[in-house]
């Protein structure tokens, strides 16, 4: 097999919008080429992680190499690359997209085109890949299979006439797509004889291999016993194994050659020095220049993690460590909150990303977490000329060293059918929108272009957004930069104790709101004690709202029965357990629960 | 040498089902009567080994409503339980007091002279309420004038030791209301009084008409107060009247505290016979199963949950039962019963209870304050370790 010359390998990847079939396709497309029974295919073979199949989203980029006898009775290596389906993961699909020659762009016949569809095609676009359509779920009563086609010529400018149409959930015309895949797809090029030259466009952990690098060949080969040089880090080693991707296996192999996918083990321990992005190249014989496009990637959201049980601190920061060894976008340090105790401000590439982290942590690490309210980087330029960064609203300075404030904004598009662009405006403005244009796809579908704050949408503006456009809407974004802003400081008091854990940074507007909001919040959250709970918030020394939560009048077991100690003994226990789960602020018992519901303000809305 | 035992017999029958009660008892069906007085007396007969070991200091026929039953068949379960403990071995059966509980309304002379013959010293009669409306609400079969009656009787028949239950705060009741209902009680001068705080059990009628979710935060603060007031009331009035409070929710007049409750609360050995009945011996509690079928099919051997408790739930259950007491903990007992100062296990905890006026400490004892019981589960819970 290692025989096949490079003008006999496909390497492409599958871009869609969310839920419109990429991994079903690559689903099919594996088990079209016998690389797995129908036994052994698991339903979405690619999203391997637990989490990844019941959001059903793909979270890593995900690569599976596949034997494909055309029907001109030749053998073609395809090399298929799932890409991370979120734009959290953006610069991940970027640089998968950067690996491939072509994309097969999946449409979903019903739908039509939507925001990621786009945003993916430019993506791909801007990395000169060959895109080639297909219109998947054709056999849906709704399919409107030329429209879309249409679509798909009108908006993106793509011919589409023979796009192949497709159900990708039944196996309809998979061969097709296959066939197209060979005959659109351009085959790799480049030089074996040349210095090493590869993208990394992912690496993971591996408890018995080590770091496993996923790399694409541009120049050059590689094998073991190689000196590697990771040109950005200027990490090197000396390769171990180097193979090819099995469905959900590594095979090893002697040598990978220019316009090859396959992975690199070598002596690394930690994934820091194998960025996504960067280029490996032969230490001995580099290349003259790396590949473009090398960026690291910075987290744009922020928060505290707490561990539940404060003497599991060293266990959230073993998980930590083990995870980011497969996640390098991942960044924590070691924080202290007067409320919570030791844990981590952590950074992540989105709320989607921040979510999942957690859960991880949860699941796979069973800890119980606390989180603050996630924030994001903020440029704070103090009086006396310097700037600082703060992600952690805690170490605001006093508003007297504050000259000016800026926050991140991002471009946002959004999608969506004519009939919900009142509503979506208005949303786009309760949210501190900048209207930017407006685009009509065709007659009923216009493309939106705002540019928002980012913590405006990292709450729950894509809930908001699916709520008032009942679904019909999709969002995509990008980061613009920073922007200047009046922002306060928002602090919570209980029982005139400032509660560190529960302070957070918030445009001057909408500060009234979201104080009043989070102390009626607080109130139902904070049990009775056995005395009376003032809950406050504050900016500087002005209170702008107020709750009470009443004392404990009457809390008494006037009977016991018969000697059955035992009942009342297991009250005693529960009320004690569920003290445990509490923390202690000066005098007051604050339930975990009560720092993670003032993420969900909003909701009631 | 002998271990100080007291026995409990449940008698899980009723007329009629209260409608705040979530006890184990049910109006009985056919040939069900007979068949648990079978049953228990043979559990009690084949519980004959702890004899050896042990003496019966008290015995408290509860339900239910024992008085259910014809007074013969609560003459054989006693005598039954005196042959099965005094057979074994010589010496006299005589515990120090024998309760029953009883509902006006099943009592009559001729019962309470039979009580009296068999032995029977003290005597539960729940009263609940003096105020008819009440009795309505509350379910209760009989008026008020049935329990003066069968106060009357039994006095005429001897007894010197009665207790009377009644039940405190009742959705709307005020202290006015109240009072009427203990006054009436005082009219009697009964040696004991147990005065409950109404608690809304889940699967009772109650729970369906007052559960927290019917009530909005103002109404169950309000019925709070006015459960607290009343509360504070009945041990200003009993006080006047010479009834010590020894206990959250019982009264006494000097010396008629009653034994067996005692023996719960500073965990004594105690057999529980009948169904869901619940048991502690050295240090094991176990329970038997609720299930009146598999109590019939096997009375000795029906035990449903067995724990035996560790050197940590020993002293959480010394400390928070000791604290139901106005007596409170004691520390020399502690120092006995476990080698350690109970500084050196609840320092920490009493001192914030002390400091903010729910616990204090005097000669030796730590006790609930008045504001204390009130919120007395918050305490106690800290001292569950």
């Amino acid at each position: 097999m290692s025989d096949i010359s490079q003008s006999h390998i496909r390497n492409f990847c599958i871009i869609a919008h969310i839920d419109h079939g990429k991994s079903t396709l690559a689903d099919r497309i594996i088990e079209k080429t016998g690389l797995l029974t129908e036994r052994e295919m698991q339903e979405q073979v690619l999203d391997n992680m637990e989490l990844e199949r019941e959001r059903g989203i793909t979270i890593k980029a995900q690569t599976v190499r596949i034997v494909y006898t055309a029907k001109n009775g030749e053998e073609y290596i395809f090399n298929l690359i799932d890409t991370p389906g979120h734009v959290d993961f953006n610069y991940e699909v970027s640089r998968s997209l950067a690996a491939c020659e072509g994309a097969v762009l999946v449409v979903d016949a019903a739908q039509g085109i939507e925001a990621q569809t786009l945003a993916n095609c430019y993506l791909a676009i801007d990395h000169d890949l060959e895109i080639m359509p297909v219109i998947n779920k054709i056999d849906l009563p709704s399919a409107e299979p030329q429209r879309v086609i249409n679509e798909i010529e009108d908006v993106i400018g793509l011919e589409a006439q023979d796009a192949p149409l497709i159900s990708a959930k039944n196996g309809i015309n998979i061969e097709e797509v296959l066939e197209q895949i060979v005959t659109k797809i351009p085959a790799p090029e480049g030089d074996s004889k040349k210095p090493l030259k590869a993208l990394i466009f992912d690496s993971i952990y591996d408890s018995y291999k080590g770091v496993i690098v996923f790399c694409r060949l541009f120049d050059g080969t590689v094998k073991k016993g190689t000196q590697i040089l990771m040109m950005a880090t200027g990490a090197k080693a000396e390769v171990v194994e180097v193979g090819t991707f099995g469905a959900g296996q590594f095979i090893p192999c002697d040598e990978l050659s220019a316009g090859m996918v396959g992975y690199i083990t070598a002596s690394l321990k930690d994934v820091s020095g194998t960025r996504v992005g960067d280029t490996v190249t032969d230490a001995q014989r580099p290349c003259a220049e790396s590949l473009p496009g090398y960026k690291k990637v910075l987290p744009m959201v922020y928060c505290g993690l707490y561990p539940a049980d404060g003497a599991k601190y060293p266990d959230l920061r073993d998980a930590l460590e083990k995870l980011q060894l497969n996640d390098a976008s991942l960044q924590y340090e070691p924080e202290t909150s007067v409320a919570l105790g030791f844990g981590f401000r952590c950074g992540f590439l989105g709320l989607l990303h921040l979510e999942i982290i957690q859960e991880r942590l949860e699941r796979e690490y069973n800890l119980d977490l606390v989180t603050t309210a996630p924030g994001v980087v903020y440029k704070v330029y103090k009086t006396d000329g310097t700037v600082i960064e703060v992600t952690n609203p805690s170490n605001l300075p006093e508003p007297s060293e504050i000259d000016y404030m800026e926050e991140p904004v991002v471009d946002a598009e959004i999608m969506v059918t004519t009939e919900y662009i009142g509503a979506i405006m208005k949303l786009c403005q309760e949210r501190r929108g900048v209207y930017i244009g407006m685009e009509y796809m065709e007659e009923t579908r216009a493309l939106l272009k705002y540019v928002l704050p980012l913590n405006e949408i990292i709450y729950d503006f894509f809930d908001s957004l699916k709520s008032r456009s009942r679904g019909y809407a999709s969002f995509d974004y990008d980061i613009k930069g920073y922007q200047r802003a009046e922002l306060v400081k928002l602090d919570i008091l209980i029982n005139k104790e400032e509660v560190d854990a529960l302070s957070f940074i918030v445009h001057a507007d909408s500060a009234y709101e979201r104080g009043r909001k989070m102390c009626e919040k607080l109130k139902k959250e904070i049990p009775r004690h056995l005395f009376e709970i003032p809950i406050q918030a504050a900016i500087g020394s002005k209170v702008i709202a107020r709750e009470t939560v009443k004392a404990v009048r009457k809390d008494v077991l006037a009977k016991c029965y018969g000697g059955d100690i035992t009942r009342k003994k297991k009250l005693l226990e529960k009320q004690k357990e569920g003290k445990k789960r509490m923390r202690q602020i000066g005098n007051v018992e604050i339930p975990q629960k009560a720092f993670m519901s003032v993420l969900k303000l909003d909701d009631e809305d | 040498m002998y271990k100080d035992l007291s026995i409990y017999i449940h008698i899980p029958f009723c007329v009629k089902k209260c409608n705040y009660c979530d006890f184990i008892s049910a109006v009985p069906k056919e040939k069900q009567l007979k068949s648990y007085a079978d049953a228990l007396c043979k559990e009690i007969k084949l519980s004959a080994g702890y004899a050896d070991n042990f003496n019966i200091k008290t015995v408290f026929i509860g339900g239910g409503t024992p008085s259910i039953y014809d007074s013969s068949v609560i003459l054989c379960i006693l005598d039954v339980l005196k042959n099965t403990f005094e057979n074994r071995r010589r010496g006299s059966y005589i515990p120090d007091e024998v309760t029953i509980e009883c509902n006006p309304g099943t009592l009559n002379s001729t019962k309470l002279s039979d009580y009296r013959k068999a032995g029977i010293n003290r005597l539960s009669i729940g009263l609940q309420s003096a105020n008819e409306d009440e009795l309505k609400l509350l379910g209760r079969i009989h008026t008020a004038d049935d329990w003066e009656q069968s106060m009357k009787i039994a006095r005429k028949c001897g007894f010197n030791n009665i207790n009377t239950d009644i039940i405190s705060g009742l959705p709307g009741q005020s202290v006015e209301l109240f009072a009427v209902t203990l006054d009436k009680v005082l009219e009697y001068s009964p040696e004991h009084i147990s005065v409950y705080s109404l608690i809304i059990e889940k699967g009772t009628p109650f729970y369906d008409l007052y559960n927290h979710e019917k009530l909005s935060d103002e109404e169950l603060d309000k019925w709070d107060e006015a459960d607290r007031d009343i509360y504070e009331y009945t041990y200003k009035r009993l006080s006047e009247y010479g009834y010590n409070r020894y206990e959250i929710s019982n009264y006494a007049k000097k010396g008629c505290e009653s034994r067996h409750n005692m023996v719960y609360w500073n965990r004594g050995n105690y057999l529980g016979f009948g169904i869901a009945s619940a048991s502690l011996i050295n240090n094991i509690r176990f329970a038997n199963t609720d299930s009146f079928s598999e109590y019939i099919a096997a009375p000795y051997g029906s035990v449903k949950t067995k724990e035996t408790l560790t050197v940590n739930d020993c002293m959480s259950e010394f400390a928070f039962l000791a604290l139901r007491t106005s007596y409170g903990i004691s520390r020399r007992k502690f120092y006995d019963e476990f080698g350690k100062d109970i500084y050196d296990i609840y320092g920490g905890i009493i001192k914030k209870w002390t400091d903010c006026g729910m616990l204090e400490e005097k000669d030796g004892r730590i006790f609930c304050t008045e504001r204390g019981i009130n919120v007395s589960n918050v305490v106690m819970a800290d001292f569950i370790i």
